[in-house]
């Protein structure tokens, strides 16, 4: 019972934007805790803590995942992005900046887990369809905006991105 | 100089970005989970194991004894009053002799870990006694039934919480008269608010005295349950909102349970205390939406006048009362529509069971009455062969009307005609009730068995209108303060009591601040609300933020660069009678002193402009001047909605905004699935401060509302709830959302700043109607109730219920 107060910890080793990360932690913790305690990266939030809402979207290998779902020892060897490692204010990554100007933010506690789905899938597709668009963000839930403004916030960076469009 | 740049500074009106949107796209929002707290406990909760039973023992030995666990606390550990009930004093901290459902709270543990917190709340043995429950509002009446309150200390009869009624002209000899009545019975459910970030605080307690900051609409609430639950004085608890990931009324009054547990551990602990739900914590404890049984009856000439109304509502409280009694306050109020009907009544019974909690939820007791008098409103135009449109401009309310309870409407303009027209043009109303009545018309006469699994659709539109009063009428106090400073450099530092959670407010108080001082946007900071640094000014709900906070942010903001403008009028050699006093509305100063100069943002930085000459002067200097001069750069804003008449009479709202949405869908006869296609949505805002901030409230309003009407039901057994997660509780996704068309209605108000008026709520609380009412006419029958599920639209359209 009290394992946990002094759990034997385990060596991780991955790449966090970019960077290459080596560290022990205790092999039961989950990835979004050790993503948020141990790294700093608070981006990722917790909205039900299995695997429901997508507010804790990270990108690991190219893919996006619930980091609530996972334990750390599933990133071992992995190349993870959290929007930590998406841009800064200075420069930043045009998704976020077509959120902004699309409107697409109010309350902002999924908008890191759907910009970071939105990363996916204008790495995948140049030009989604408005039906691509809505399955890639439909495991991020959103309460506030009724999607349309985070839809146009899509195409907008898609625009951004790869040009051509309206 | 380019004369471009010479232009008045105007900042309201615009679609500025959010004043809060780069940390936001940048994952760098702070919410109460990313606060860094030193050393900080965690707080666990023990729930009730029964909806309604005796506590006979706690024993918390065994957890106790886990290490790391550093507190049990239960209610005799509460040093001031058991109570966070802001209307009745009916909801304990803790449970004390009794639990009266599933959410109340018996125990928190608080520990070194979440985890070892987690694991000492599960060790906590509890023996009750259980008692037999009530779990349906009709059945709390009758007479032997068991009793959530038995003392009957608030005011209750029995497991009646409160009966509202009003009788407006002889409704009953306006019914005889009446050429058709129509007489229906409306069963709207709960909704749970699903905002993504669940509830959460942080206590942090120093000596007698602590600082909250939490996830929050209300942070004087929160203070004022934690100075009563610790015993402490309200000056002594200091509440500090943080960023809220979505609130939707929500976060009314139930971080009030949140803190007072936290605070409760921090001060006995003397350690910082983090208390965050979980998901199935949160839905399974906090209020929802109340569920209602109306019976509505009303009745009209054969030309489509309405004469009479007749309501009655029975409404699900739960345990305990909430706000349960402004939430009937609405719902009475909004129960006969945005229509002209001169004889009425309506009567409503907000009942205790031993459910879930019922409570403040974005429309508050609207939507639910707006859709049963809205699929009234089409089946009177069915019986009478009317299109639903006709009936509809027939009867609205317009200005200098009275409204079903008998408020004069002197103040509000034609914004629901405007709304009507402009939602009823846009979405091609006529030609596609038109064109769907022939589609359904040629599917219903094609042989069943030709046609193919998922082809057998059936098309339809439906609309809703409504009305919705603006802040808190006579509810409850309505007034709000906020400072506004100049600092030296020229920029501006916001005080207010309003909260952000989402909608938008920093940014639209922003813009208030910028025009008013004459300032680019970003000069301002809006701070976070903290209670104590204004005075109390409300909740942040009813809608009354953007109208009532902001037009005291417009006043706070004109008498601190009131100074500023005094100079400049001097400089120019104006020689204007500027009295000693300021006003307390500035309006008319104001006009006067822009007749001769004028704010203007000049190569970035604002100045002000002299109209005769065209001389500029920095603001900067000028405000360095007037702090040299030791000079007055602060103002402090009050303002009060005009509910209370000369007369000492009340309004039941100072005013009122209007909407019409149209919702176009498409059934599945076979499996009854609902595919909501369009919503045009027209509100009516009084004026749009942030026309892309407006439009965002009115999307997701109106797909929260969507939600309400076909997928969100709540799933109670006895008072348990089965579905509290995201699998089983669903909202809509981007699959789900339809494609939506805001329209943007400007009718004026005389009190609200530059004459906005609220948009929060409206957004949301047309919606459902709209779409049951589409749902009706596709499939040729009214469904009332939600949610229109699969399963409930089969039953309908198969004569199952």
């Amino acid at each position: 019972m009290d394992e946990c107060m002094e759990e034997k910890k385990i060596r991780i080793f991955y790449r966090l934007n970019g960077k290459d990360i080596e560290t022990f932690v205790p092999p039961k913790k989950r990835l979004i805790d050790h993503l948020r305690e141990d790294m700093k990266q608070l981006s990722a939030k917790e909205g039900c803590g299995q695997g429901e809402c997508g507010a804790c979207t990270i990108i690991m290998d190219g893919r996006t995942l619930c980091s609530c779902l996972m334990t750390v020892g599933q990133a071992i060897g992995k190349n993870i992005t959290t929007l930590e490692g998406l841009g800064t204010k200075d420069k930043p990554h045009p998704i976020q900046e077509a959120f902004l100007k699309a409107g697409a933010v109010q309350c902002g506690f999924c908008t890191p887990g759907m910009i970071l789905s939105v990363k996916v899938l204008l790495d995948n597709n140049q030009n989604p369809t408005e039906e691509e668009i809505k399955e890639a963000i439909s495991g991020n839930l959103c309460r506030c905006t009724g999607y349309g403004k985070i839809m146009k916030a899509v195409k907008l960076a898609g625009r951004e991105l790869y040009g051509g469009g309206e | 100089m380019d004369s471009e740049d010479m232009r008045e500074n105007q900042v309201i009106g615009k679609s500025h970005l959010r004043v809060d949107g780069w940390e936001k796209v940048l994952g760098r929002g702070i919410y109460t989970k990313d606060l860094g707290i030193y050393d900080p406990l965690y707080c666990s909760l023990k729930q009730s194991e029964h909806a309604h039973a005796e506590i006979i023992e706690i024993d918390t030995t065994e957890a106790r004894a886990i290490k790391g666990v550093v507190g049990i606390f239960t209610a005799d550990d509460i040093t001031g009053i058991n109570n966070v009930g802001v209307i009745n004093l009916d909801q304990p901290v803790m449970a004390d002799d009794r639990v009266r459902h599933y959410g109340d709270v018996v125990a928190i543990a608080v520990a070194e870990t979440k985890e070892l917190a987690d694991q000492a709340a599960n060790m906590i043995k509890v023996n009750y006694k259980p008692l037999p429950g009530v779990f349906d509002p009709v059945e709390a009446l009758k007479k032997d039934s068991p009793l959530v309150h038995p003392d009957g200390k608030y005011g209750n009869k029995g497991n009646l919480m409160s009966l509202m009624e009003y009788q407006r002209g002889d409704f009953q000899k306006a019914f005889e008269e009446a050429d058709v009545i129509i007489e229906n019975v409306y069963r709207p459910g709960y909704q749970e608010h699903a905002f993504i970030e669940t509830e959460g605080c942080i206590a942090l307690s120093h000596g007698e005295k602590i600082t909250i900051y939490g996830s929050l609409q209300c942070p004087f609430y929160v203070r004022d349950a934690v100075a009563n639950a610790l015993g402490l004085k309200r000056s002594n608890v200091r509440v500090i909102q943080v960023g809220v990931g979505g609130a939707f009324g929500g976060k009314e009054d139930v971080p009030s349970e949140v803190a007072t547990r936290a605070a409760l551990a921090s001060y006995l602990t003397g350690r910082p205390v983090i208390n965050i739900r979980t998901r199935e914590e949160s839905i399974s404890i906090h209020t929802k939406r109340h569920p209602m049984v109306i019976r509505h009856k009303i009745g009209a000439k054969k030309d489509g006048t309405l004469v009479a109304a007749d309501v009655d509502i029975i409404s699900d409280q739960g345990a305990y009362c909430s706000v349960g009694k402004y939430v009937q306050k609405r719902a009475v109020v909004h129960a006969c529509g945005p229509y002209v009907i001169p004889n009425s009544r309506v009567i409503s019974r907000f009942v205790y069971t031993n459910n879930i909690l019922t409570g403040a939820f974005r429309g508050f007791g609207t939507p639910q009455v707006a859709m049963a008098v809205e699929e009234q409103m089409d089946e009177l135009a069915n019986a009478l062969d009317m299109d639903p449109l006709t009936l509809r401009t027939k009867n609205m309310l317009r200005k200098n009307d009275l409204t079903p309870k008998g408020q004069l409407l002197d103040n509000c303009g034609d914004g629901l005609e405007n709304c009507i027209l402009s939602a009823s043009k846009k979405s091609e109303w006529k030609l596609k009730r038109h064109d769907f009545n022939r589609f359904n018309e040629k599917m219903n006469k094609k042989d069943q068995s030709e046609i193919k699994p998922g082809e057998n659709i059936r098309k339809g539109i439906g609309m809703s209108t409504i009305m919705y009063g603006v802040a808190l009428g006579d509810s409850a106090p309505d007034m709000a303060t906020a400072t506004c400073q100049i600092a030296e450099d020229g920029s501006v530092i916001i005080t207010t009591g309003g909260v952000e959670m989402g909608q938008g407010a920093k940014t639209v108080l922003s813009q208030i601040a910028a025009q008013e001082v004459g300032v680019p946007l970003h000069y301002v900071n809006i701070l976070d609300a903290d209670t104590s640094i204004v005075q109390n000014s409300g909740p942040s709900v009813a809608s009354r933020v953007t109208p009532v906070i902001g037009e005291a942010t417009r006043r706070a903001a004109y008498k601190a660069v009131r100074q500023v403008r005094k100079l400049a009028m001097e400089k120019f050699g104006y020689d204007y009678d500027y009295g000693e006093e300021e006003f307390e509305d500035g309006e008319n100063e104001e006009m006067d002193v822009k007749k001769h100069i004028y704010p203007a943002v000049i190569d970035g930085e604002p100045h002000i402009v002299d109209r005769a000459s065209g001389k500029k002067l920095r603001f900067k200097d000028l405000v360095q001047e007037c702090y040299f001069n030791t000079l007055k750069l602060i103002g402090l804003g009050y303002s009060r909605p005009p509910t209370l008449l000369e007369d000492g009479s009340y309004r039941d709202y100072y005013t009122y905004s209007f909407a019409c949405h149209i919702a176009e869908v498409e059934v599945d006869m076979d499996t009854g699935v609902v595919d909501v296609k369009k919503i045009t949505a027209a509100n009516d805002v009084g004026r749009a401060l942030n026309p892309m901030s407006v439009e965002g409230q009115i999307e997701g309003g109106a797909v929260q509302g969507m939600g309400y009407a076909i997928m969100e039901g709540l799933v109670q057994d006895n008072g348990k709830i089965l579905n509290p997660s995201f699998t089983d509780y669903l909202i809509p996704t981007a699959l789900d959302a339809p494609e939506l068309i805001p329209l943007i209605i400007e009718e004026r108000d005389d009190f609200g700043p530059y004459g906005a008026k609220g948009i929060g709520e409206p957004s949301l609380i047309p919606t459902p109607g709209a779409v049951l009412n589409a749902v009706g006419h596709a499939i040729g029958k009214p469904i009332r109730m939600t949610p229109a599920s699969p399963e409930n639209v089969w039953k309908v359209i198969n004569d199952r219920i």
